[in-house]
């Protein structure tokens, strides 16, 4: 167990599938049950599940710049907004479709989306967020005694219901008292959602914030692809499973 | 108008070029059912015409399903626009000659029959015949491909395919079950519902267990997985040649268990066959490990002319959407054992743990095969030889080749597991594996409980 500053690149994947798909609404009621999974978060949890620490803060924002979740309206003619989907660690919203949105009486939807017009749509992310906090990726590094800063996704899996996740890295480097040290093999890290969300101890500043895009999210069958983003900074984490070749 | 018959219309469209055309049609239907009701039921009836136009040495691609003469025109301009702004690829191995496909079996008139409310009427015997909430689907399709070119290839293949998927859950409970096949007869929805009930009902109070490596019984459909994704590296020609899939330099020694022989067979019946790959070359069957000896990798004309030195292409070229690939495994088929039933394989590892169905598996090292994934919908322990207590999921990151190396038994009859999960065109593909029992399956975390 050590401290990992993570950079934005693998921020983004670590957000889509451990915060995006578990607060999917129709993973939540099961729908998605035989194919992609369920989710640990259940509909009574809005507004109390303490997802991540106060640093945690996530937005599904359908009208970014530039992202491949933008969009004028979801395929069921909902205009494109911005929603509050964890603030300050407490979950605060769902991925919704009008239909999911009215069973919980919250939300508007605005999350449908089909890869084709031979598929069904189905509540998809548009483009979600995790929102700067201070600092630059140097002073996360700074504030590691003995820790491992790791860089871009090679491999990735999480439990069919968003809880247990095991992500790789290309690279990942030796933090020293402050500083980087040597690099690291094959490394790897890996907990429980909420449990790591919650160790989260710092997220980079708004310059460090990078949008990232995944063309290949698989859901549904049949099976569709979505083109989705992510923006995000580099951030801390403390007391997380490493594991790398010696 | 067949397949083969609009393929060599697009031809004509891009007439003056050398060029390839591939037809994909698609007649297909999926009731689809969550918690017991309907969901998602989707119906598609299509046809799509990709033309591979090649100039100097530029290939260029298109595809769309405008099939009239006008359509057929603008996708021609579309590909030689394409093949036009395309650097030279240097491994392109020009089209295919003509060739004559070995005959398959793999159509079936009752299943390509089916229609919408044949499909809902047999989703509804899975649902009836289930206690608990039941997810999944049954689905069956017929789907054509054909190939023609200028070399004077002319190609085409109809092919049927029916499954049903069931998952029995609840909160704290979940069981899970499957059918695939080309005939009709092969597939019965209530028979997997009943199946994924009874595993359910073992998994209530789950419980966890101490990371760790043990022996292990898998079932043909966790196995089947495990398989195809080790396989998807190893046993690619693109891999060995850029020297980072475990096949390399591996060929010709024994470096799994001899009672593990493993080919890729697209011309047995017992699986989904197919006559040709997507470059119109005839199938072959590829010998990939025998007793326990690694034999051979699967090759496209791509890859083979890449290699040089003779090498040819064994039919394994995959669509143009997957030719970053290289070429692919598509009809993996295991030998089988001795064993009659998983159970029999419990008795034989003693202690250990018993899996039914794997999730979200992702590649950590292709040179070493580690694999990492989660367990699903059926763990349990074994002790003293008996399916004993249920287990959460479990976090496993394997070797594979450690996996492989010391199998203590197979189950005689290799099931087919559908390996399609019907992106894209609808291409059915499966792989023929029974349940194995292994000396080593390496635990390394846990994570939810069965159900929903």
């Amino acid at each position: 167990m050590t401290t990992v500053v993570i950079d934005d690149e693998q921020m983004a994947l670590q957000v889509h599938e451990s915060v995006g798909h578990p607060t999917e609404l129709d993973r939540v009621y099961g729908t998605e049950a035989a194919y992609a999974g369920t989710s640990f978060v259940k509909p009574g949890d809005l507004g109390s599940l303490r997802y991540g620490s106060e640093h945690m803060n996530i937005t599904a924002d359908s009208t970014t710049p530039g992202g491949l979740g933008t969009f004028g309206f979801d395929d069921e003619g909902v205009p494109a907004g911005r929603e509050p989907i964890v603030r300050e660690g407490i979950l605060s919203g769902f991925l919704t479709s009008r239909e999911t949105a009215a069973r919980i009486g919250s939300g508007s939807g605005g999350s449908m989306r089909a890869d084709s017009w031979s598929r069904m749509p189905l509540v998809r992310m548009t483009n979600l967020h995790l929102e700067p906090g201070e600092g630059s990726l140097d002073e996360l590094i700074a504030g590691v005694d003995d820790g491992v800063f790791l860089q871009t996704n090679k491999s990735w899996s999480i439990d069919d219901k968003r809880l247990n996740f095991q992500f790789g890295t290309q690279i990942a480097w030796e933090i020293k008292d402050g500083k980087l040290g040597r690099m690291l093999r094959d490394a790897t890290y890996t907990g429980q959602t909420p449990v790591f969300w919650g160790s989260l101890d710092a997220v980079g500043g708004r310059d460090q914030w990078q949008l990232h895009g995944l063309t290949n999210c698989g859901k549904g069958q049949p099976g569709q692809h979505a083109h989705v983003s992510h923006g995000a900074s580099p951030a801390r984490f403390r007391n997380v499973q490493v594991g790398f070749k010696p | 108008m067949s397949a083969l018959e609009l393929a060599g219309k697009a031809l004509q469209a891009a007439e003056g070029d050398e060029a390839l055309a591939l037809v994909q049609s698609e007649r297909s239907g999926m009731a689809r059912f969550a918690g017991s009701e309907v969901h998602q039921p989707t119906l598609i009836e299509n046809e799509t015409v990709e033309l591979q136009v090649v100039r100097e040495g530029r290939l260029g691609i298109a595809s769309g399903n405008r099939t009239d003469d006008d359509g057929l025109r603008a996708l021609a301009a579309r590909a030689v626009e394409a093949a036009e702004n395309a650097p030279p690829d240097p491994d392109f191995a020009g089209l295919a000659p003509p060739a004559e496909p070995a005959r398959v079996e793999g159509y079936d008139s009752d299943a390509a029959a089916l229609g919408a409310e044949d499909q809902a009427r047999l989703a509804a015997t899975a649902i009836d015949a289930s206690e608990l909430d039941l997810y999944g689907f049954v689905t069956s399709g017929v789907t054509g491909i054909a190939i023609a070119s200028t070399t004077g290839l002319a190609v085409e293949q109809t092919m049927t395919d029916v499954a049903a998927l069931a998952l029995a859950a609840v909160d704290g409970a979940s069981g899970y079950a499957e059918r695939t096949g080309w005939r009709l007869e092969d597939v019965d929805p209530a028979a997997a519902a009943v199946e994924a009930n009874e595993k359910a009902a073992l998994t209530r109070g789950a419980v966890d267990l101490e990371p760790g490596s043990y022996p292990a019984v898998l079932e043909a459909p966790a196995f089947a997985e495990l398989l195809a994704y080790f396989s998807y590296d190893a046993f690619g020609a693109l891999g060995l040649i850029e020297e980072r899939s475990y096949a390399f330099d591996k060929l010709g020694q024994p470096v799994f268990d001899e009672r593990f022989s493993l080919a890729d067979d697209a011309l047995d019946p017992r699986g989904l066959p197919k006559a040709f790959d997507f470059e119109g070359v005839p199938r072959q069957r590829v010998e990939l490990v025998q007793e326990g000896v690694l034999r051979g990798v699967l090759w496209d004309r791509t890859s083979a002319k890449r290699a040089g030195g003779g090498q040819q292409t064994t039919g394994h070229a995959p669509p143009s959407s997957l030719r970053h690939w290289g070429p692919l495994p598509i009809s993996l088929s295991v030998g089988g054992g001795e064993a009659d039933s998983p159970e029999q394989l419990a008795e034989l590892i003693g202690d250990g743990i018993y899996v039914t169905r794997l999730h979200y598996l992702s590649i950590v090292d292709p040179r070493e095969g580690i694999v990492t994934g989660m367990t699903r919908d059926g763990t349990f322990r074994i002790r003293g030889g008996k399916v004993a207590e249920p287990l959460v999921n479990l976090r496993f990151t394997v070797s594979v080749p450690q996996l492989l190396a010391e199998l203590p038994g197979l189950t005689r009859e290799p099931v087919l597991i559908n390996q399609n999960a019907y992106y894209d065109e609808r291409y059915p593909t499966g792989l023929l594996s029974p349940a194995v029992a292994t000396a080593r399956f390496d635990v390394t975390g846990v994570g939810s409980g069965p159900g929903t």
